[in-house]
């Protein structure tokens, strides 16, 4: 195991109330290394989205013993425990090593397929290299697709602009929400490779939030799964556990 | 880079947008031509009244003496717009007619440049050899402008009668709203011109003969010198009910300089002087009287007289200071006059010479003196001689020095065409007088009869008027609240979808990381972009419409009347309003859509 993380998460919590219902997602523990492929799997209502916001820096946990986001800032290296940030510093992070991916791609309509993907670099002013470009468009196979705008394309291809677009500007991590929940099984394979593939090659690690767990049982390093307890008709708890891939 | 993102997207969505920017100006142009049509007619309306010069005219009830001093602190205080002297107006009737011998009694009025009985009713100030006509005297004497009108003066000389005439151009017609009376506006010389003639004075511009007011000679003082001394009593006597008010023994130096003259050895010298009011020759005929056998000389003396001598051509100019010499009553062959006199010249009081220094650089002959007096000035043609003199100081013949001190108590003024010095007219009968606005006549009749000048003012009518124009400004008010209103929610509702329209978008781009005071501005941008267009797309449709309104109405308006009209500053004003509004609109909107969490947001899609 590599002696560097990204995330370290403890004891966290996040306590969400609507309609005098209430749900609580408690993180016992959860370390995500550089590189890593993880799947967090499980039915809808479980917190699989609550723990993504969580990640993105969207969300504030309500208690937390521990929550550090590695990755230097303001010429810092040291973890940052992520109470300390405001919100821009949040929009920050996400935009330097943040790649998010979206249901349904998350493209803006306005701007060309190529715009789109050089948003991120535009937004966090990276430099991004020809070739890094040449690497995505070819593997995700856009090159003919460029100056289309977002609602020409069909939903696989809007899917493989998002990775494009989430990759781009070498990001630690990718979050993902159910990227493929919109595309059939055969492309939704297809999509899983790609980014599976190319998410190694750049080095960045990979939170993949889906219902499905058949797509990435093969291709996920880590899963983390909810184990839901329900106190009472309003009250609900679910507890985040993980599984090892390898040792399944 | 936000301000691209918002262009592209309005660009993209172009149909969508072209039809916001349609929705903007068609909220905007119909308040632009509401505003515009109740300011510009609201506006002509309040004008037509409160403008109107008849509300605003002052007219004097009594007949009073008012002097050119008075009519200059008038003219400058406050709320007086315009003023002009008139001559009685039993003098100021006249006789008419036109070239096809129309006649008519009309009502000569003075006029003069900013009168806005004129400048308001469409006509030109005139010249002095133009005047202007009431529409009743116009149509009355059927002429029409561009044709002559003759006027016609009597008067009544010794048991003789004797008539004047003059014609003027007509050059303007007043609007028949400006007056009902058969009057016609001329310059004010016009005027004393007549009055003058029946007084029974000549009258040298329009050749009518009579008697000249000429300018006579004033002093300030006479000088004595006497063989011996004068004693205490001869002394007092000089001054009792001679004119003169002051006996001061001068030595021969204040002597040389305060007239140039140097004593014989032995006499004495003295300034016999007034104190306010100036002297005319009787007081020195009456000092010579005291001083009979004596063997004294008495010297008409005036202060020294400041003015300005140009050369003919007017291209040099030198600022001297003027000494009376009394030529007549210095003995010849003396040499009372330091230096000054040359033997072959003769200072005597008609031949109008100035003996200047040769320091003076102002060339012997033909010269012109400008003398300014108590509140005018004039021109004198004088011939220059060069003396030898040393004290830096011009000689003039006491006479022309004594005509030339009355400026300092009366208007004296060099007639050409008779080559002489003529007092002018000491005041006025009344005057024609108009406030800035109706607000301004009511301290000035008061100001005015506070100093005994009763006047009568349209009092009542501004009360009517200002109350007139309270009910109108109020209806503009309601109007306009009630649009502005109605605008305000049209463009903020609006906006505020376009910006719901654009949540997920907004959301997307917080989510990969754009600040809030980025997110915010897209919206921002695309807001002050979507009504701006829309504005000038409104203030077209507003220019055009306007116009073809104000073409539709021209016959009823006059030149700078319009039924639809806004200011520049209204324009600036409503643009800034409307921007300032979109801006508030779109951000408010942003802020709304970007309060949600983003990933939330987007979920809810």
């Amino acid at each position: 195991m590599p002696s560097s993380y990204i995330y370290k998460l403890r004891d966290v919590e996040k306590r969400l109330e609507k309609g005098g219902v209430s749900f609580t997602l408690c993180i016992p523990e959860l370390t995500i290394h550089p590189g890593e492929f993880w799947s967090i799997v499980g039915p809808s209502g479980c917190g699989k989205s609550t723990l993504l916001d969580l990640l993105a820096l969207v969300l504030s946990p309500t208690s937390v013993s521990r929550f550090e986001f590695n990755v230097p800032m303001y010429k810092k290296t040291a973890p940052r425990r992520i109470t300390d940030f405001s919100e821009n510093d949040a929009a920050k992070i996400r935009r330097k090593h943040i790649g998010y991916i979206l249901q349904n791609g998350g493209l803006l309509p306005f701007l060309s397929v190529q715009d789109n993907i050089l948003l991120t670099a535009q937004i966090s002013k990276s430099s991004i290299t020809t070739t890094d470009y040449n690497t995505l468009i070819n593997a995700l196979g856009l090159p003919g697709q460029l100056k289309k705008k977002p609602q020409f394309l069909s939903g696989g291809q809007r899917q493989r602009v998002a990775i494009a677009r989430a990759l781009i500007h070498r990001p630690s991590i990718i979050l993902a929400d159910e990227p493929t929940a919109a595309v059939d099984s055969q492309t939704a394979a297809d999509i899983m490779t790609e980014l599976r593939s190319l998410s190694r090659k750049f080095g960045s690690a990979v939170m993949m939030v889906t219902h499905d767990r058949n797509l990435v049982d093969s291709t996920s390093d880590q899963t983390i799964e909810f184990n839901i307890t329900r106190n009472s008709i309003d009250n609900t708890v679910a507890s985040t556990s993980i599984s090892n891939q390898v040792n399944k | 880079m936000i301000a691209k993102l918002a262009a592209k997207d309005i660009m993209h969505e172009w149909l969508l947008s072209l039809c916001l920017v349609m929705a903007i100006s068609s909220i905007i142009a119909p308040l632009l031509l509401l505003f515009g049509l109740k300011y510009g007619s609201i506006q002509t309306l309040r004008g037509r009244l409160i403008q109107d010069p008849k509300n605003r005219e002052i007219r004097p009830l009594t007949s009073k003496s008012y002097s050119h001093d008075w009519f200059k602190k008038i003219q400058n205080s406050k709320g007086v717009s315009f003023i002009v002297p008139m001559t009685r107006q039993i003098s100021s009737t006249i006789e008419a007619s036109s070239s096809l011998n129309n006649t008519s009694r009309v009502s000569l009025l003075a006029t003069a440049e900013g009168d806005p009985l004129l400048v308001e009713n469409g006509a030109k100030i005139p010249d002095k050899d133009s005047c202007v006509l009431s529409q009743n005297a116009a149509s009355e004497l059927n002429v029409r402008i561009g044709e002559k009108v003759t006027l016609t003066v009597r008067r009544n000389l010794h048991g003789k009668s004797e008539k004047g005439n003059f014609t003027l151009l007509v050059t303007g017609i007043l609007d028949a709203r400006a007056t009902s009376v058969n009057s016609i506006f001329v310059q004010l010389s016009a005027l004393e011109s007549v009055e003058d003639f029946k007084d029974g004075r000549a009258v040298p511009r329009y050749g009518w003969q009579g008697v000249m007011p000429e300018a006579y000679p004033v002093y300030d003082g006479v000088i004595v010198l006497t063989p011996i001394l004068l004693s205490k009593l001869e002394e007092t006597l000089l001054v009792n009910n001679t004119g003169f008010t002051k006996v001061k023994s001068l030595p021969p130096s204040e002597l040389l300089s305060i007239t140039g003259y140097k004593i014989r050895d032995n006499w004495s010298a003295y300034l016999i002087s007034v104190q306010k009011r100036a002297a005319e020759n009787e007081s020195v005929d009456a000092v010579r009287h005291r001083l009979r056998g004596k063997n004294a000389i008495v010297l008409r003396y005036t202060k020294s007289i400041s003015a300005k001598l140009t050369t003919v051509d007017g291209l040099k100019s030198e600022l001297i200071d003027l000494l009376a010499v009394d030529a007549e009553n210095l003995q010849s062959n003396d040499t009372h006059l330091q230096f000054g006199l040359l033997p072959n010249l003769r200072l005597d009081s008609h031949s109008r010479l100035l003996i200047i220094p040769k320091e003076i650089n102002i060339p012997e002959g033909k010269a012109v003196l400008n003398i300014n007096g108590q509140s005018t000035s004039t021109v004198l043609p004088v011939k220059v001689v060069h003396g030898i003199q040393s004290n830096g100081k011009a000689y003039v013949n006491a006479t022309l020095a004594g005509m030339l001190n009355l400026m300092n108590y009366r208007t004296v003024q060099y007639n050409e065409k008779i080559d002489k010095l003529l007092l002018s007219r000491r005041g006025y009968a009344g005057f024609r007088m108009y406030a800035e606005t109706i607000d301004h006549v009511e301290s000035i009749q008061q100001s005015l009869e506070e100093k005994g000048i009763t006047v009568r003012t349209a009092a009542e009518r501004i009360i009517e008027v200002r109350q007139l124009d309270s009910y109108l400004t109020l209806i503009f008010w309601l109007i306009a609240v009630v649009g502005i209103i109605g605008g305000v929610s049209a463009l903020t509702a609006s906006l505020y979808a376009s910006v719901e329209r654009k949540k997920k978008e907004l959301n997307i781009l917080r989510l990969i990381g754009m600040f809030k005071l980025e997110i915010v501005r897209f919206p921002l941008y695309q807001g002050l972009l979507l009504s701006g267009s829309g504005i000038i797309l409104a203030i077209s449709f507003f220019v055009i419409i306007s116009g073809v309104i104000n073409t539709l109405f021209r016959s009823h308006l006059s030149a700078d009347e319009s039924l639809c009209t806004l200011t520049t500053g209204q324009l600036i004003f409503l643009t800034s309003g409307v921007l300032l509004l979109s801006a508030v609109a779109s951000v408010f909107a942003a802020l709304h859509a970007t309060k949600m969490d983003p990933a939330e947001a987007l979920r809810d899609e």
